[in-house]
């Protein structure tokens, strides 16, 4: 209930980065109504391969169609079910384990802290997007798959910063009060760290989709997320792109705005919230 | 008259509103006394030391009024002008000396680099560093430390000789004994003494009326942006006139006094909607307890009247109907 | 004479300095900074004792030792019959609830996302006092006793929406709620603005009558403590030089440490000229504490014997204790 009072109210206000923030919730509410309501918007069968092959933006096939005569729309309308479901299930994944961890690294220290720190550092020092090919090669071509290895490339982005604020919030009196009335250190974390812990994650959250989406175009590019004929912005951007120096450019061109504004729109979030919090600091 | 304040107003134009930081503020700092101005955060008086010297901090912005040092307007001077004044006839000494000391450089040569400003040379400079310092009883060696390596009463010595370099004719202090230590603060309230003895005014700015009372020669009492009474020091403290001004002298414990200490009931109002009126009246016990008071200190804000000689007080209770 | 509810006997904290590389390699001894060097003292039910110095002293940490938010290193802290160092963190808990704190910072010592209602009924939670709606009405009593009305209009209040002394009015309503029978204050009011100091104080005595409460009240502003204290204890880099009676202590210090520190409190009624005993230089690093008599470095009558040998705690008139060679009378 709050974190939707937070994320709704700064929409009203009239504060700096309000701009940013109502663009980057309108392209991401758009794709995401997009997502559900494929079956009902979608006007033709995404996979459904014709005659018409190579046909111009018109009013029959808004963005054309491709090199199998393919509606370019109706791909992109179910293409993002699939970016939308791997990003969710990627961040879902990473969240789960890197908060959690985080929060007992930082609060524990010791031993255990410095052992997750120094594994989760070597993760991080890996490129992630070449980290995420070698994870995706090794467990093979399926939407889940390609999740787990996106996931496993951000658990230390969470990991790190949850860590850090859980030590700096330590050292808190709030902290300190809590345990002079005698809390349990498992509800400390729970109650007292992690909501202070949250907004953060809210912005790393909207930062890290926005390059989860960026990774999993790059993997599905490759091939190493869908097989086809399934309708995929990554892999509809591979098969455009050999077409676009025959002039054909609705082909890679759709799928690759689609990309790039869904990245922007999580990006703009990001931002504004971020502003929005420092706002609040100062 | 060495510095003359008319009509100082000061807002800050913050994203939650605009905060009058101060209004009306006037007064005037004669040769050689010692003025402190008394009041909690937020009543506006560390806002009008600032302002006197021009340098209100942002968001803040100076919407009236006019700061006479000598005669010439410092608001209107162009700042190149401004800053041969700053520096050399007013000086300035902060609460957190860190803030107004470069961390990186030796003490040593921030002290010259403050002389050399002013057209001082090198050589000239090193020599009246070390004498300075002694003055302020810190070892000679002390220039070549870097700030962090001293305490906090130590960096207040240093900005204190810094600010000594020219025997200006005025110096601001704003709060410069609040972080520091009972013993340390007196010794640091004993050098602004021996300033004020070769000639410098001292305006001093002090949440602590105690501290005010202990050596001020005159005391003027600042709540919610707004002057409320300015008298000499015995005026203040044994005839105060403003129920605020009343009230925060028994507010405060004192060892040597051994009358009940009393509390003020209520909290300083928000300067993005001050109270209309006095802005006093919500908390005033007078305003409570006379019911023809209602309609005046509510409704309209009240004259400044002097009501013994050098006795100003802004307050509905004085100067009949 | 009751017996005392808390009794502190020889009581150590001492930090590790951190040691660089090369003083590792070179085996160099580990340094401590003995923060708090071995206090003894003891406080009665209902009684208040200050516990004064300047910063750096030893007063805060030994005030989170007493309540082990610090572990201590040496020493007893004996509340009401049990030593509470020797217990474990469980068995801690049930203490917990009888010995609170309240901090100098009202700013940090609240969750910024926690409502203030539900910061003061926690401590009924953790404690197993009360469910959930009967914790929350007896936060908003305690709201109400703390003079944050209208209360259910509080409780859903964040931190960020109060100012300096009303979170101080929350925390301080945060510790009563367990009714504890000891409290450490440590500066509780001097973060507070002048005008509100005062009635701050007046509510924590109203709770000290209420409940009979204990206090040690940890401040360097001794007019605070005259205002609230019983009995004084003056501390100097980690150890306890004077204790007694305040009045007596304020009217005839013996230590001459006391004496600059009474004398260099400002005051409304008394102008500088009547001052003043000096004392020269600073507080020195705890790290570094001179031999001898820890004050000697400062201090106007140190002679060979402060030089070289500490002086002890000793009685010199009913219950006025100092440590000095060289007392005042």
């Amino acid at each position: 209930m709050r974190i939707i009072d937070f994320l709704i109210k700064p929409l009203r206000e009239r504060k700096p980065g309000r701009g940013l923030l109502v663009f980057g919730v309108i392209v991401v509410l758009t794709v995401v109504a997009m997502a559900i309501l494929a079956p009902f918007i979608s006007p033709y069968n995404p996979t459904q391969i014709g005659e018409d092959i190579f046909a111009p933006p018109s009013l029959k096939h808004p963005m054309g169609t491709n090199n199998l005569g393919q509606d370019v729309f109706s791909r992109i309308i179910w293409g993002s079910r699939i970016i939308l479901y791997v990003v969710a299930v990627a961040t879902t994944l990473s969240i789960a384990i890197g908060v959690p961890l985080g929060l007992l690294s930082g609060y524990y220290g010791g031993k255990t802290d410095r052992t997750l720190s120094m594994i989760m550092d070597s993760i991080y020092s890996f490129p992630s997007l070449i980290l995420a090919i070698v994870i995706a090669v090794v467990l093979g071509p399926s939407p889940i798959n390609t999740a787990v290895a996106i996931s496993f490339v951000y658990v230390p982005t969470y990991f790190r910063m949850v860590r850090g604020q859980t030590l700096s919030l330590k050292g808190q009196l709030f902290v300190e009060a809590a345990r002079a009335i005698g809390t349990k250190s498992s509800e400390i974390m729970r109650k007292y760290i992690l909501p202070n812990v949250l907004p953060t994650i809210l912005v790393v959250f909207t930062l890290s989709v926005a390059d989860a989406i960026l990774t999993e175009a790059g993997l599905s590019f490759l091939g190493l997320s869908v097989t086809p004929p399934t309708p995929d912005w990554g892999y509809d951007l591979h098969v455009g792109q050999p077409f676009l120096l025959d002039g054909y450019w609705w082909l890679a061109f759709f799928p690759g705005i689609m990309i790039m504004l869904l990245a922007m729109g999580f990006a703009m979030i990001g931002e504004a919230i971020n502003e929005r919090l420092s706002l609040g600091t100062r | 008259m060495l510095l003359e304040v008319k009509n100082l107003g000061v807002y800050y134009y913050t994203l939650s509103g605009v905060v009058r930081g101060a209004e009306n503020v006037s007064f005037s700092v004669r040769e050689g006394e010692w003025i402190t101005f008394v009041g909690e955060s937020g009543s506006g008086k560390s806002t009008v030391a600032h302002a006197v010297i021009n340098l209100v901090p942002s968001p803040g912005k100076i919407v009236t009024g006019e700061v006479l040092f000598q005669g010439k307007n410092l608001l209107a001077m162009k700042p190149e002008e401004l800053r041969k004044i700053r520096g050399k006839d007013i000086s300035m000494v902060f609460q957190d000396p860190m803030t107004s000391l470069d961390p990186l450089r030796k003490v040593g040569d921030q002290i010259v680099e403050a002389m050399r400003v002013h057209g001082v040379d090198d050589d000239e400079a090193r020599q009246r560093a070390k004498e300075i310092l002694e003055k302020v009883n810190l070892p000679a060696d002390r220039l070549d430390y870097y700030p962090h390596q001293l305490s906090g009463g130590q960096r207040q010595r240093i900005s204190i000789a810094i600010a000594m370099a020219f025997n200006p004719k005025l110096l601001i202090a704003d709060e410069p004994t609040t972080a520091l230590d009972v013993i340390v603060q007196d010794a640091i309230m004993d050098l602004i003494d021996e300033m004020k003895d070769e000639g410098t005014s001292i305006y001093f700015v002090t949440h602590d009326i105690s501290l005010a009372a202990e050596r001020s020669d005159r005391i003027a009492v600042m709540y919610a942006g707004e002057l409320v009474e300015i008298g000499t020091t015995e005026q203040i403290i044994e005839n105060p006139l403003h129920p605020y001004t009343r009230a925060l002298v028994e507010s405060v414990p004192d060892l040597w006094k051994e009358s009940e200490v009393r509390a003020i009931p209520g909290y300083p109002p928000d300067l993005r909607n001050p109270p209309s009126g006095c802005r006093f009246h919500p908390r005033c016990p007078i305003f409570k307890e006379k019911a023809e008071l209602k309609g005046r200190c509510d409704v309209r804000g009240p004259e400044t009247l002097e009501v013994e000689p050098g006795h100003f007080v802004a307050c509905h209770l004085y100067g009949g109907a | 004479m009751s017996e005392p509810l808390l009794k502190v006997r020889e009581l150590k904290k001492y930090f590790p300095v951190k040691r660089s590389l090369l003083e590792a390699f070179r085996k160099k001894e580990e340094r401590y900074v003995r923060a708090v060097d071995g206090i003894s003292f003891d406080i009665r039910k209902g009684e208040t004792l200050a516990l004064i110095g300047e910063s750096g002293c030893g007063k805060t940490t030994a005030g989170r030792t007493i309540l082990r938010l610090i572990e201590p290193t040496e020493g007893e802290i004996i509340f009401d019959g049990t030593d509470v160092t020797q217990l474990s963190q469980d068995e801690l808990r049930p203490f917990r609830k009888r010995m609170q704190i309240i901090f100098q910072d009202p700013y940090s010592s609240l969750s910024p996302r926690m409502r203030i209602g539900d910061a003061i009924a926690h401590p009924l939670l953790v404690h197993g006092l009360a469910e959930k709606d009967e914790a929350k009405e007896i936060a908003l009593k305690m709201l109400r006793r703390v003079g944050l009305t209208p209360e259910d209009e509080f409780y859903d209040r964040y931190p960020h929406h109060l100012s300096g002394g009303q979170r101080q009015r929350v925390v301080i309503a945060r510790a009563m709620v367990l009714k504890p029978e000891f409290i450490v204050a440590d500066e509780a009011v001097s973060m507070i603005d002048v005008s509100m100091r005062a009635s701050i104080l007046e509510l924590l005595e109203s709770f000290k009558e209420e409940y009979n409460l204990s206090q040690l009240f940890i401040t360097h502003d001794i007019a605070v403590g005259k205002l609230i204290a019983d009995r004084i204890a003056v501390m100097y880099l980690g150890k306890i030089v004077e204790m007694g009676p305040i009045r007596e202590v304020l009217r005839n210090p013996a230590h001459p440490y006391t004496m600059a520190l009474i004398q260099a409190v400002p005051s409304i009624v008394r102008r500088k000229k009547e001052k003043k005993l000096r004392i020269t230089g600073e507080v020195p690093n705890a790290a570094e504490i001179p031999p001898g008599c820890r004050f000697h470095p400062r201090c106007p009558f140190a002679d060979e014997l402060c030089r070289g040998d500490e002086p002890e705690l000793v009685e010199v008139s009913h219950g006025h204790f100092v440590a000095c060679h060289h007392p005042l009378h």
